[in-house]
Parts: structure tokens; sequence; C-alpha cells
């Protein structure tokens, strides 16, 4: 069955705290019972509107992401996500 | 055509329901029931258990209309009662599978204007159908994240909603018969000179 980017981001967030590093998609797939190609899109997407940032090796999660978790809502209720400039 | 040519375009909208029909009201998920005693008729989406009473009395199904109706398109029902355009119904059912989209992508996606989409995300904020969070951005600024609200809540919010404007065009027929009726009374010895809708129309404060 394939992933929600929902979970695809808990999966991240909860790969990145147990280790504090950051999180390839290889990773994150075996988690899900995915495979990498299935998971790189949508952390890609991810990276794109800032829940996760991408680095050198893999991918942490953001504060907005962080952020996001505490409203108790899923990925799959947001129509859209507007980064605004400070 | 792009889709910024479909908002104002109504008679598109109403597509095939044109025609009016019979409908069976024997074989409907709603049920309307009418006092026997009172002219009060009331629209239930649910069978109530007992039946529903009007000053006590148990209130009769109407199982026929000797009116035809326009079958509602569900995009004309969301302009018409809500004011909320194809673009706004477009955005709330957009399901985008890799996650999240940007206002630009979803406009690219759905193929509007992106001011179009962002108009109408706060629009459907203000509207009640979405919420928008605001959370922190590490690089500064924030991110607006517009998301539904709970299917449970919208389903009856939607329907209260409905409801209300179902009263509000109800209580404008019943006043138009109303009216009808007192002008034939008042005007009859000296003719019906007017066309009676006109001067309904004229004497309804917000038209």
């Amino acid at each position: 069955m394939p992933q929600t980017p929902h979970e695809v981001l808990v999966a991240t967030i909860e790969a990145y705290e147990a280790e504090h590093e950051p999180v390839c998609e290889r990773t994150v797939a075996r988690s899900l019972e995915a495979t990498p190609a299935e998971v790189q899109r949508t952390l890609e997407r991810l990276d794109r509107v800032e829940f996760l940032a991408a680095t050198g090796n893999g991918y942490r999660p953001t504060v907005t992401a962080c952020e996001f978790l505490e409203l108790d809502i899923t990925l799959d209720d947001v129509a859209a996500v507007d980064l605004v400039d400070g | 055509m792009s889709n910024e040519d479909s908002d104002t375009d109504r008679t598109r909208l109403s597509g095939p329901s044109d025609e009016r029909q019979q409908v069976d009201l024997r074989d409907c998920e709603y049920a309307i029931y009418r006092c026997v005693d009172c002219n009060n008729v009331v629209l239930t989406m649910r069978d109530c258990d007992g039946g529903i009473t009007c000053h006590g009395e148990t209130m009769e199904r109407v199982t026929e209309s000797t009116l035809g109706v326009r079958t509602p398109d569900i995009r004309q029902v969301l302009l018409d009662a809500f004011g909320l355009p194809k673009a706004g119904l477009d955005i709330c059912l957009c399901v985008i599978g890799d996650g999240p989209l940007s206002p630009g992508e979803l406009a690219e996606r759905l193929d509007y204007e992106e001011g179009t989409i962002r108009k109408y995300l706060n629009e459907l904020v203000e509207f009640g159908l979405l919420q928008k969070s605001q959370l922190n951005r590490e690089s500064g600024g924030f991110v607006n994240v517009y998301h539904s609200i709970d299917l449970e809540e919208m389903r009856e919010e939607t329907l209260v909603g409905f409801y209300v404007w179902a009263g509000e065009a109800a209580s404008l027929i019943e006043e138009a018969n109303l009216t009808k009726e007192d002008y034939r009374e008042t005007d009859a010895k000296d003719g019906l000179n007017e066309v009676f809708w006109e001067q309904f129309a004229d004497e309804r404060p917000n038209d």
C-alpha cells in the first residue's frame, strides 16, 4: 500500500530523533516497507515546502514540521502551504 | 479553456439540470413531512424514530410533488448557497498524492492564476471550509498552512448552512405568495394594472 506524505514525514522525524542525524530515503523506506524511489518524491516535496531540510547525507525535520505535528492534523488534510518571507 | 473562464459561467455550471423532472419522494435519502393541521412543511435527512410531530400531532410524509424540479448541480448549489465558486471547490477537492503544494504549484495543477488560488484560499478560510495555521520558518518569516476542518464538523456545518439558505429561500417564496394574495385583494376592485412580480421585487429592501 502506498505510504501517505504524513507517514513519510512522521517516519523521518522519528528516525531523526532516534539517531540525531539526517535521514536518508532508504531508512524512511525501510520503516514504511516501501521502496526508496517511492518515498524520494515525497521527501523532495516536503523539502520544497520547508517541512524537511536537505543536508549532504539526508533530511532533517525543520521547526515548521515539528510545529505542524503539534497541530494534531495530518498532511493529508493540507490544501496548500505558503512560504512567507520575514 | 483555462479554469479562469469558468467562475462566472453559470450557464455551463448548470449543465444538464435545465430540464425539470418529477422526483419520486418515496425513494429519496431525504424525507419531507407536512402537518395535517397547519401549513408547516419540514425536510429531514434522516429517518426519525416515531416520526416527526407538529404541535403534538404526527406529521404526514409527502410522497409526491406536483411541481417538477431541476436536478441540482453541486457546483451551482455551492455557488448559490455559499457564494463558493468553482475555483474554491477545486481547491477543496484537490487531493495531491505526493504531498502539500505551494499556491503556485496548486495554480499550475488546477490551471488557475496564482493570485486566484491565494484569493480563494483566504475566502475558504473566511467561509469556514479551511483553517489557516501560521507556523515559524527557520529562515525567518512564517509558513501559512491551509488545511481542511474536521470532516464530521464540515458535514454538519455545510448542512446547517445550506438549511439556513434554504430557509431564507423558502421565506422568499412564502413572502411572494402572501404578497400576491395581499396585492390581489387590495387592487382587485381597480383592476390589476401592474405586474405583481415587479412590485414585489421593488419592495424588497435588498434588491
